[in-house]
């Protein structure tokens, strides 16, 4: 059964975005993150307009990330204090990122850049996440989380003598309140950069550097993602008009049941074994964008304007 | 006697047109062209349509049966590998007096049953395309070569070039010598107008042309969002924001297996 998809100018099988919202849904609930470094090259792959694939992306983000934050707020797991600096931070950030965009398009290389951004942010994020998890994993002895009784490291201690220090009661920790708001600038920009949700950058900074319990993580990474992309949701519809809006009931029709039943799994999980799974996703992401920057592409040529 | 002979020769004669009168009626027939659609539209569950073009045509004589949509520019980014080591688009190429969609079916090989200059003048077959279209900032013929092949590449993976031979079905009736073809329409075909042309050729000339024109439009609930999507964006935005919300808090209240963990 076929579907045309007004926006996309194409046709496509209604199963596939369902089931491609079903699995990045999975992530999200499980890991905290929207999906979109994921789901914005396997849309393109089925043949959508990259511009058309990103923007409609962040809408299905809205509906997973909504599932997942009501499904993790449930459960206590959702750093509301937290999440309100680093959407601050991320909505000015969001802002600064679009016109970086704009740039890089009139230089004619946005593409380029956009997916060499992809390729050092995923690798670096990537590659220490599965190396700091596998480690903790073999020191591991009891069922303690890792934040628990490690010793301060020289970031921990400069974030401590940063000014206007705030207890976050959720997570359990205290920081300076400019800490999530410069991250979220941080995040915002890249995130529009890349358009994704950020939920990938922004799980190993709450994790390796705010030192969050990764349960938390989960919830107030989702929180931060769904505001982030109502904002970008609505600017691409109206600056750009590149929501497909049938393409985003399909996948959300699967994101939002994947991200419940990731929420169920990802209780069952450990931190540490959560942190090893999103690692190796993101590194086979990686790999998937070094081979497509290296080897000899089938097409030399390809449409103008691209992600 | 002479006029015996006179009335015998007359009488031959009048036997002789009547024979070819009676005997080959559509020896100059005229060549007509008809789609099967006048539009096709796009709904809701469209993938893709199939149109068929028939008509009357000479026997003996080539067919080539053309598909264009209008609009002649389009702009494409090169890759190259920089470095050594990357590959990146490196420029903006404008293919200029190219048509954005292209399907050529022929009885044979344009090559084969037209003359140059016949190929160039009715741009029949990539060949003459090639030799037609401008491409910028190109300089040389070889780069445009082969940039053009790339060019067709690209259009023929998403399914908006196409030349093949054969696939027209020529009969004799009662009617007279007609043809029929039929196109499977690709989904990736955009909406817009697009004209079809038949070309009747003889001797490495084109000898008699024909046309139709075919409308793609969209229609029903595909009309209305693409529409509300460009004129109505604010709307449409909210709209789409409104619905992932609703959709994302219905299936979370759905799933109650909550709890403070």
């Amino acid at each position: 059964m076929y579907l045309y998809l007004p926006v996309a100018h194409t046709s496509i099988s209604i199963f596939l975005p369902i089931a491609l919202g079903l699995t990045v849904g999975l992530m999200s609930g499980l890991f905290g993150v929207g999906g979109g470094f994921l789901m914005t090259p396997l849309l393109i792959m089925m043949g959508i307009p990259p511009t058309v694939a990103a923007a409609t992306d962040s809408n299905q983000i809205v509906a997973a990330s909504t599932s997942g934050t009501f499904a993790h707020w449930r459960l206590g797991n959702v750093d509301f204090k937290m999440g309100m600096m680093l959407l601050g931070g991320g909505f000015a950030g969001g802002l600064v990122g679009v016109e970086v965009i704009k740039i890089l398009r009139a230089m004619g290389n946005a593409d380029f850049v956009i997916k060499i951004t992809y390729v050092l942010m995923l690798g670096i994020v990537g590659s220490y996440m599965l190396a700091e998890s596998i480690q903790t994993l073999r020191k591991r002895k009891n069922q303690l989380e890792e934040t628990v009784d490690k010793p301060q490291s020289r970031v921990a201690r400069t974030l401590a003598a940063l000014p206007l220090q705030t207890r976050f009661e959720k997570s359990g920790v205290t920081h300076s309140a400019l800490v999530p708001i410069v991250f979220g600038v941080f995040v915002g920009i890249l995130a529009a950069v890349m358009g994704v949700g950020g939920g990938f950058l922004l799980v190993p900074v709450m994790v390796y550097m705010l030192r969050m319990p990764m349960h938390v993580v989960v919830g107030t990474s989702l929180f931060q993602i769904l505001f982030n992309c109502i904002e970008v949701t609505f600017l691409q519809a109206v600056t750009n008009h590149t929501v497909d809006f049938i393409l985003a009931v399909l996948l959300l029709a699967g994101s939002t049941l994947g991200a419940q039943v990731g929420t169920v799994f990802g209780r069952k999980l450990k931190g540490d074994q959560l942190k090893i799974l999103l690692a190796v996703v993101v590194i086979g992401v990686t790999i998937k964008m070094i081979t497509e920057l290296t080897l000899t592409p089938s097409l030399l040529l390809s449409p103008g304007g691209g992600h | 006697m002479r006029l015996a002979f006179l009335k015998r020769q007359i009488i031959v004669l009048a036997l002789s047109m009547l024979g070819l009168a009676f005997f080959a009626p559509d020896a100059f027939a005229e060549l007509t062209a008809k789609a099967n659609h006048d539009n096709v539209e796009i709904n809701l569950n469209y993938h893709g349509s199939s149109v068929s073009v028939s008509g009357q045509c000479d026997p003996g004589a080539d067919l080539f049966i053309k598909v264009t949509a209008t609009g002649s520019e389009q702009k494409l980014m090169r890759k190259d590998r920089v470095g050594g080591a990357l590959w990146m688009n490196v420029e903006e190429i404008t293919f200029e007096d190219t048509p954005g969609f292209y399907y050529l079916r022929g009885t044979r090989a344009p090559v084969d049953a037209l003359s140059p200059q016949a190929l160039l003048d009715n741009s029949i077959g990539y060949v003459a395309l090639e030799k037609n279209a401008q491409l910028k900032p190109v300089a040389d013929e070889e780069t445009k070569q082969v940039l053009f092949d790339e060019f067709v590449k690209y259009k023929e993976s998403k399914h908006l070039y196409n030349e093949s031979v054969g696939g027209i079905d020529l009969k004799q009736d009662g009617n007279g010598p007609s043809y029929y073809t039929l196109f499977d329409w690709p989904y990736q075909a955009p909406p817009g107008q697009y004209d079809i042309t038949v070309y009747e050729s003889r001797g490495g000339q084109v000898i008699d042309t024909a046309t139709a024109q075919l409308t793609v439009d969209e229609t029903g609930v595909v009309k209305t969002l693409d529409d509300m999507a460009t004129q109505n964006s604010a709307l449409y935005g909210a709209a789409a924001v409104a619905v992932a919300l609703v959709a994302g808090f219905a299936v979370g209240m759905i799933f109650k297996g909550g709890g403070a963990h």
